[in-house]
């Protein structure tokens, strides 16, 4: 099912809880939502439910408006972020709750769950009370409700924040194979955006309400919109520095190289003057023998280290393959990473 | 609290308490001794017999002991169910429906709370008298019913408001409508609440004795408190035997019933419990 | 266009459906509010207008609208000063007494002892609550009677001479007293659950600074206790102000003239009792309506103190 949200506005009283949002997710994929707490992630899950009436703007699925669609006609599954499990019903009642609220036979029911239980792996687990059950456990029996009754949208409230850093990674591939397999589409909010570049199709991210920047994963990794965007995408240095025309060709002075660099990977607008921040990832600075910058910090970071190399007053992190990490070195970029923001201070 | 022991402290403390509840304890310790005694000087009884039980089952001008018991029996019951029937779907209406007026409604019944009943007498001697409904048992199970529906919502109310709203999110989004969501859910949630608003209604009903002493002028619809106070009122040699045995019947199912809920009631003097969100 | 039109449709649709939550919500609240109406709202206005009226056994059959001549004859009564007295002493002490300094003493003191004391005096204390006021109100009576059958006499015999029940010559001690125990349960139980709501490890850091077992009462367990406290001081006291079923099955206002006459009774006695001359609702209901209105005056009050509008949030899912 496609859904389109057409300048999507939620106002709580005063408090602006969603900016005219605007987006498309085709059949089958997975937008993710990236953003702050607050940012209105979770706004815009409960008005896709129909939880929510929206202020201003409209929801479809496949077309149809469905503003004013309450949730129990939506069919959409919603996955929360504590779960939300009846804790009055066994596993085997929370899962089926959604197929007796439509009038399903209890042979199809019955059916039904031990599939479900056998697709997420809760065989043996059906007579058991949520309370009974290990974190893990309950997101499945909650992702099993929420595929109960065969939905045409997923929604994914903060899957995996409340795992177990080890069961993360395993539950994150066990829902995007289950997606896949399924071909539901799904919108999948997060603030890691370690989970949102593996899992997404699209990316939306999401700040104070509006929507920033959408678009693919990579895409908004390596052109991000503004510095708010490229440092929510990951870990990146920021210079400052200026933009001179040298013989009729703009070049880029970066503060603490000597050299002018003549081109440039990524510039969010054209039209930038004089004073800018120039930004690049750790993994995109190369480091040569020389004295230059001196180390300061170094931590590991997933089978290499993030060292910090101070560069007279700028401190620049670099992401270091291999064991050593020279004491002094001399900093390098290939020109070819490099972003250029205008400079907002 | 306990964490400070020093045994000097502990003893004293024990001994200013039972201090404190000696006359309790003096107070209630005569009933059982009257019971089974032919009279009592004090708490000294003089003649063990069980004569007193037996004259309870003597008839006492148009009214029976046992007869009154039943009829107690009867108005507890009917009058939980309503209060039950009135205050439940009202206070998960207040909790968590989008109700008109909802605001002022809920002053309004905070405030009504102040209306003590008795204050009311002649307005509702008028009413009762308009709807035919004096002199019934049915009659003033209504108007009781009407003074305790305020503490009852609010106190419900409570109840249901700590109930996660994830849930009832879940309940709709599983298709559910909200008065689907409101039995299936809400209420096995509220249970503990519920059961307590039973045990306040059924013990309120059967320890009401000023309402019915009032409004219900003619002996044959008499419940038990009122037979008991005519042994007091008569004017003849008061039984206190009878009348002990009598009322070591009457306090038993109050008594029992707050035994049974104890923890539960404790929940609902701090306006609800809590409950688990997974 | 063809899109326009079939969203107009689907939302008109949904909007029928979408009105549930309202019409529902008063479905729900309709048996209550009906009774609360009929019972409550309709007899108080009832009552202040019989207050108007010159309704009494006399006038049966050709009642007379008489306006404020009620109020008026009421506060001539010499013995209303009395009687307003009388409510007041025994609504103050009682819930000063009886309702916060009591249950405060039995809770600070039996915490010592949680385990195997306090599960044995907390159903004694809970007794009074519990117990039928025609049984409650026998017990009293009987526990002051003269020797040699009142409890009390019968055991202070070898002290002093004890004639005289205790509620003839002692009427007020024994009112308060009897009617305060029932406070005394109510509170108990309310400060006692909002004690254990107290993080057990404030309590321990309170150990660890050096506080001694009073210190600690006082600095930290009475400031959780601000809440419940005020909220026992509102709620009975308002009751307490109306209360009458006690006084009324211990005293009946004696014995004396007017000794233990409190509003609420003096109210009952004017309106349906004979010896008070003649049945006279509009007087009587002249006399509750002042009592009832200063009660809502005072809930007015207090629900302005006690914040009434964090109490009562908007609930979510408001638009389904």
């Amino acid at each position: 099912m496609r859904v389109e949200l057409q300048g999507l506005s939620k106002l709580y009283g005063k408090v602006v809880a969603l900016d005219r949002v605007t987006l498309t997710v085709e059949p089958g994929e997975i937008l993710c939502l990236l953003g702050p707490s607050g940012s209105g992630k979770t706004t815009l899950l409960l008005l896709l439910a129909g939880l929510e009436r929206p202020t201003a703007g409209e929801v479809r699925f496949n077309g149809a408006v469905v503003n004013s669609l309450p949730p129990r006609d939506r069919a959409v599954g919603f996955l929360f972020q504590n779960y939300a499990l009846y804790p009055n019903m066994s596993v085997r009642e929370n899962i089926a709750f959604p197929l007796r609220l439509k009038g399903v036979s209890k042979k199809e029911r019955e059916r039904t769950v031990l599939e479900l239980a056998e697709m997420l792996d809760l065989r043996g687990l059906l007579e058991r009370r949520p309370s009974e059950l290990s974190g893990g456990q309950q997101q499945r029996v909650a992702l099993a409700r929420a595929l109960a009754r065969q939905p045409r949208l997923l929604l994914l409230d903060e899957p995996l924040s409340n795992l177990d850093p080890i069961l993360r990674r395993s539950a994150r591939e066990e829902i995007r194979l289950l997606q896949r397999r399924m071909g539901l589409t799904t919108i999948w909010v997060t603030h890691d955006q370690d989970e949102a570049m593996t899992v997404a199709d699209k990316l939306a991210v999401l700040k104070e309400g509006r929507l920033v920047q959408y678009g693919s994963p990579l895409d908004v990794y390596n052109r991000p919109v503004d510095p708010f965007v490229a440092e929510l995408m990951g870990p990146i240095n920021f210079l400052p520095g200026s933009l001179l025309s040298i013989d009729g060709s703009p070049a880029l002075k970066v503060d603490g190289w000597p050299a002018p660099i003549p081109q440039w990977a990524w510039q969010p607008t054209d039209g930038i003057e004089g004073h800018c921040l120039v930004a690049v990832r750790p993994e995109n600075v190369r480091l040569l023998p020389g004295s230059d910058a001196r180390l300061v910090d170094v931590r590991p970071s997933r089978g290499a280290h993030i060292a910090t190399y101070r560069l007279g007053p700028h401190l620049i992190r670099v992401l270091v393959v291999g064991k050593v990490v020279p004491p002094e070195a001399c900093l390098s970029f290939d020109p070819g990473s490099l972003m250029v923001f205008p400079d907002r201070s | 609290m306990g964490v400070w022991r020093t045994s000097g402290m502990r003893l004293m403390a024990a001994i200013v308490l039972l201090l404190l509840t000696a006359p309790l304890l003096l107070l209630y310790v005569w009933l059982p001794i009257s019971a089974f005694a032919e009279r009592t000087e004090g708490l000294r009884p003089e003649g063990i017999t069980f004569e007193n039980w037996r004259r309870l089952l003597e008839p006492l001008g148009g009214a029976t002991f046992l007869e009154s018991l039943a009829r107690s029996l009867a108005f507890s019951s009917i009058y939980c169910l309503v209060l039950m029937l009135a205050v439940v779907p009202a206070a998960y209406a207040f909790s968590r429906l989008p109700l008109p007026g909802r605001r002022p409604l809920l002053a309004l019944l905070l405030m009504l709370h102040a209306f003590p009943m008795v204050s009311l007498l002649i307005g509702v001697y008028q009413t009762l008298r308009w709807l035919g409904l004096y002199d019934s048992l049915l009659g003033i199970a209504l108007i009781k019913t009407a003074s305790e529906i305020p503490l009852g919502v609010w106190v419900l109310k409570g109840f249901f408001d700590r109930i996660p709203w994830e849930l009832e999110m879940a309940a709709l989004v599983d298709g559910a409508s909200r008065w689907r969501a409101f039995t299936s859910i809400c209420l096995p949630l509220a249970r503990p609440g519920l059961l307590a608003i039973a045990i306040f209604g059924f013990v309120a009903g059967w320890n009401e004795f000023l309402l019915p002493y009032l409004l219900l002028p003619s002996t044959t619809e008499w419940t038990l408190p009122l037979y008991i106070r005519s042994l007091i009122a008569d004017f003849r040699f008061v039984d206190y035997g009878v009348l002990a045995a009598a009322s070591i019947i009457y306090v038993f199912p109050p008594l029992a019933l707050f035994a049974f809920g104890q923890g539960i009631l404790s929940q609902v003097y701090t306006l609800g419990g809590r409950v688990q969100a997974q | 266009m063809a899109s326009n039109a079939r969203s107009r449709l689907v939302n008109a649709t949904s909007r029928r459906r979408g009105l549930v939550g309202h019409h529902l919500a008063i479905l729900m609240c309709s048996p209550a509010l009906a009774l609360v109406t009929s019972f409550l709202v309709v007899p108080a206005i009832l009552t202040i207008r019989t207050s108007m009226t010159d309704m009494s056994l006399a006038t049966l059959g050709s009642v007379r609208w008489v306006g404020l001549e009620n109020y008026r004859r009421l506060l001539e009564q010499p013995e209303l000063p009395r009687i307003a007295l009388n409510t007041l002493a025994f609504a103050g002490v009682n819930l000063i007494v009886f309702n916060i300094v009591l249950p405060l003493v039995v809770i600070a003191l039996s915490a010592a002892w949680e385990e195997c004391l306090g599960r044995f005096l907390r159903p004694v204390w809970l007794l009074p609550r519990v117990t039928p006021s025609v049984v409650y109100s026998l017990l009293w009576i009987w526990l002051t009677a003269p020797a040699p059958h009142g409890t009390l006499n019968q055991l202070l015999t070898p002290l002093a001479n004890g004639q005289s029940s205790w509620l003839l010559s002692h009427p007020w001690p024994v009112v308060i007293t009897a009617d305060g125990l029932i406070g005394t349960s109510f509170a108990t139980v309310l400060f006692a659950a909002a004690i254990k709501a107290i993080p057990k490890e404030v309590l321990q850091a309170a150990q660890i600074d050096g506080a001694s077992y009073w210190q600690a009462f006082r600095h930290i367990v009475l400031p959780f206790l601000r809440w419940p406290i005020m909220f026992v001081a509102a709620y009975q006291g308002l009751s307490l102000l109306a209360s009458f079923e006690l006084i009324l099955l211990l005293t009946n206002g004696g014995p004396g003239l007017w000794q233990t006459e409190v509003w609420s009774l003096y109210g009952y006695h004017q309106a349906f009792s004979y010896y008070a001359g003649g049945l006279q609702m509009g007087y009587g209901a002249a006399i509750s309506s002042l009592l009832v209105g200063f009660g809502a005056l005072a809930s007015l009050a207090i629900l302005r103190l006690f914040r009434f509008p964090q109490l009562t949030a908007e609930p979510k899912l408001g638009a389904i």
